[in-house]
């Protein structure tokens, strides 16, 4: 009932935020020994030793506050907790302590094609990713043409997916996860798939949900591409911001450091 | 208000009408005291029915948003809206976009055991897909398809016949049908637990990249189990009629037996799928253990063979009163009594809602450990 309170404050406050992380972290405990199994916890529970583990705080009291229709890029080094940022927004994490906050529909622009099976066709691989994302069966048949028209695969759609290449799976997969309509998208290092006319096609359809005013989250290495796609950008380093701003200034401090 | 009261009443008339189809016996109008009679079971499978369609109606509509967050929290939304409007009737909104919109926030107070619930029902159409998705990838490329789902159960039968039959010469009427039925039983819970263990791990690939609830994979593995138990009955009844046992009206209540093993099975899995999140040796544990429980199970062989020691350790074996509740009608034509029915039913309930609190308190750990 409180935090139903302090959200209504907030909210008011609010108007056209998209995104507000206040002090969020989230910490991993690694095991200092590797004990997985019931036996290895049992033995250990006979002993009377307790399992050490190491901590490790993939995020680390991280504030952000990003506001509808903004594009903002993410960059740092491997391991520096950029992705586990997009997991605390995309609600795949829950944070193990600080508030995430998000107003509107979240969708990943994931790694092509999870929850593909290479024995169903294209056209049930459609269906079957649609309704990971959330679709329901009359959402997804009112998308399917748009999809395999997009994805130029109406010779094969029927056909098992074993038999696709590697290019016409990605096409599938980035036709189909960029077909939902949400209020905050999240892209995560995809954005090199297909030959030049596919690639080209994808960035128009970036360029389409910026003119929609959907509110993007950019992770690359690729300084060029959250140049040319984002306003502003954050630095990430060991789990805090380091550096938030311009993107050109961003990129400039973060390479000084590498 | 008159859709809130309409709905009261059906679910209340609706229970009213089971209990007392259900306890006629003690109600004393009951005909035949202590067996449960059609009437009995029309008037409790109606009763159930009407409060179902009751629950219905009451149920606020709601509002049809696209994407897969907005329908998600959207009751919540409304619920704040509304009150909104009472205490503050102008509220001045700059950014009309924001109103309506679905917010998220970790720290919102919530119950994970009614939140998972409600979660399960929204990807109601992943659970469809990926059921489907496991018979079609299981029986695509075989030859006879999915009558390999007829043919399998019957095989086993087949084998199991020749060795008990002829090696240890028990004296069971119907014996093949005995058999079956108790096989098919047995693998919708065998199955499906196995399969449901690894549910949460196996699909850890798709969880890392888009929020889906955990629930939902388990919920499909014992999904599945069921479709390919209901094709089986095609061949058990076919030879339960070639056997000499004709149809009969008991047949009516197999459904019923089969739901308890279906949600028996649920529970079961849910645990074993949180465990196996944990602990890496679940899964050749629970091999084992499975192994165990099917032989100390009346399934290939009679009752009559055990030992009084592992007869009375029965009582407290779900999977023994399932199998037995789905023989009876069977093959004898008899119901099983209202008390074994009542027990097993109340036990497995409590089993699955402590299975669900456990999987549903661990499931936000998943994330952080797969």
């Amino acid at each position: 009932m409180t935090t139903d309170a302090t959200n209504r404050v907030h909210m008011t406050g609010d108007d056209g935020l998209a995104i507000r992380l206040r002090q969020v972290s989230v910490r991993y405990r690694v095991p200092t020994e590797p004990v997985s199994t019931l036996k290895e916890h049992a033995i250990r529970l006979l002993q009377g030793r307790r399992t050490e583990y190491r901590e490790f705080w993939a995020l680390d009291g991280v504030d952000l506050e990003v506001r509808r229709g903004e594009a903002l890029g993410i960059i740092g080094r491997n391991g520096a907790g950029k992705s586990t940022l997009l997991k605390v927004v995309s609600r795949i994490l829950r944070p193990t302590a600080g508030q995430v906050w998000v107003r509107g529909s979240v969708a990943p622009l994931i790694e092509l094609g999870a929850g593909f099976h290479p024995e169903l066709t294209g056209r049930e691989n459609v269906y079957l990713n649609g309704a990971m994302l959330g679709f329901s069966q009359a959402e997804m048949q009112a998308r399917f043409e748009g999809i395999v028209e997009f994805a130029e695969l109406w010779d094969f759609i029927d056909a098992p997916l074993r038999t696709y290449s590697s290019g016409m799976m990605t096409r599938l997969g980035f036709a189909v996860a960029s077909d939902v309509d949400p209020d905050i998208l999240i892209i995560d290092e995809v954005l090199s798939v297909g030959d030049e006319a596919f690639q080209q096609k994808c960035l128009a359809r970036m360029r389409s949900f910026r003119a929609k005013e959907t509110t993007i989250l950019f992770v690359s290495h690729g300084l060029d591409a959250v140049e040319r796609l984002c306003d502003r950008a954050i630095w990430i380093d060991q789990g805090g911001v380091r550096h938030s701003g311009g993107v050109r200034e961003t990129a400039e401090a973060y390479l000084e450091t590498v | 208000m008159s859709r809130r009261t309409l709905g009261i009443g059906l679910v209340l008339g609706g229970l009213l009408m089971a209990a007392v189809s259900l306890f006629a016996d003690y109600l004393g109008v009951g005909a035949h005291p202590g067996i449960l009679g059609w009437k009995q079971i029309l008037g409790a499978v109606a009763g159930v029915a009407i409060s179902l369609a009751g629950g219905f109606a009451f149920r606020e509509p709601k509002p049809s948003l696209a994407g897969p967050e907005r329908t998600e929290e959207a009751p919540e939304q409304d619920l704040t809206s509304a009150r909104d409007n009472e205490t503050l009737p102008i509220r001045e909104t700059p950014a009309s976009r924001d109103v309506g919109l679905p917010i998220y926030d970790s720290t919102a107070v919530r119950v994970p055991f009614v939140h998972e619930l409600t979660e399960l029902y929204r990807y109601r159409f992943l659970l469809w897909n990926l059921i489907s998705r496991d018979l079609k990838v299981r029986y695509k490329r075989s030859v006879l398809g999915f009558l390999w789902a007829m043919i399998n159960p019957l095989l086993t039968m087949a084998v199991l016949l020749v060795v008990f039959m002829r090696l240890f010469r028990f004296e069971i009427d119907h014996y093949p049908v005995y058999i079956l039925a108790g096989l098919l039983l047995w693998n919708l819970f065998a199955r499906g637990t196995s399969v449901a263990m690894r549910a949460v791990l196996d699909n850890s690939g798709v969880r890392r990249q888009i929020y889906v609830p955990a629930s939902v994979f388990v919920a499909g593995a014992i999904g599945s189990a069921l479709v390919n138990l209901l094709f089986a009955l095609v061949p058990l009844l076919i030879l339960a009629v070639a056997g000499g046992a004709p149809p009969r009206l008991s047949w009516l209540y197999l459904p019923v037996p089969i739901l308890q093993t279906t949600l028996f099975a649920f529970g079961v899995g849910v645990i074993l799928s949180a465990l196996a999140v944990f602990f890496a040796d679940m899964l050749d544990i629970y091999e084992v253990v499975l192994n165990a429980y099917f032989y100390l199970t009346p399934i290939i062989y009679p009752m009559s063979i055990l030992p009084p020691l592992l007869v009375r350790l029965q009582l407290f074996n779900p999977a023994n009163y399932f199998i037995d509740a789905f023989r009876m009608p069977l093959i004898d034509g008899v119901l099983p009594s209202l008390t074994s029915v009542l027990i097993s039913t109340v036990a497995v309930l409590a089993l699955t809602a402590a299975g669900w609190s456990l999987f549903t308190r661990l499931s936000d750990q998943f994330a952080y450990r797969t």
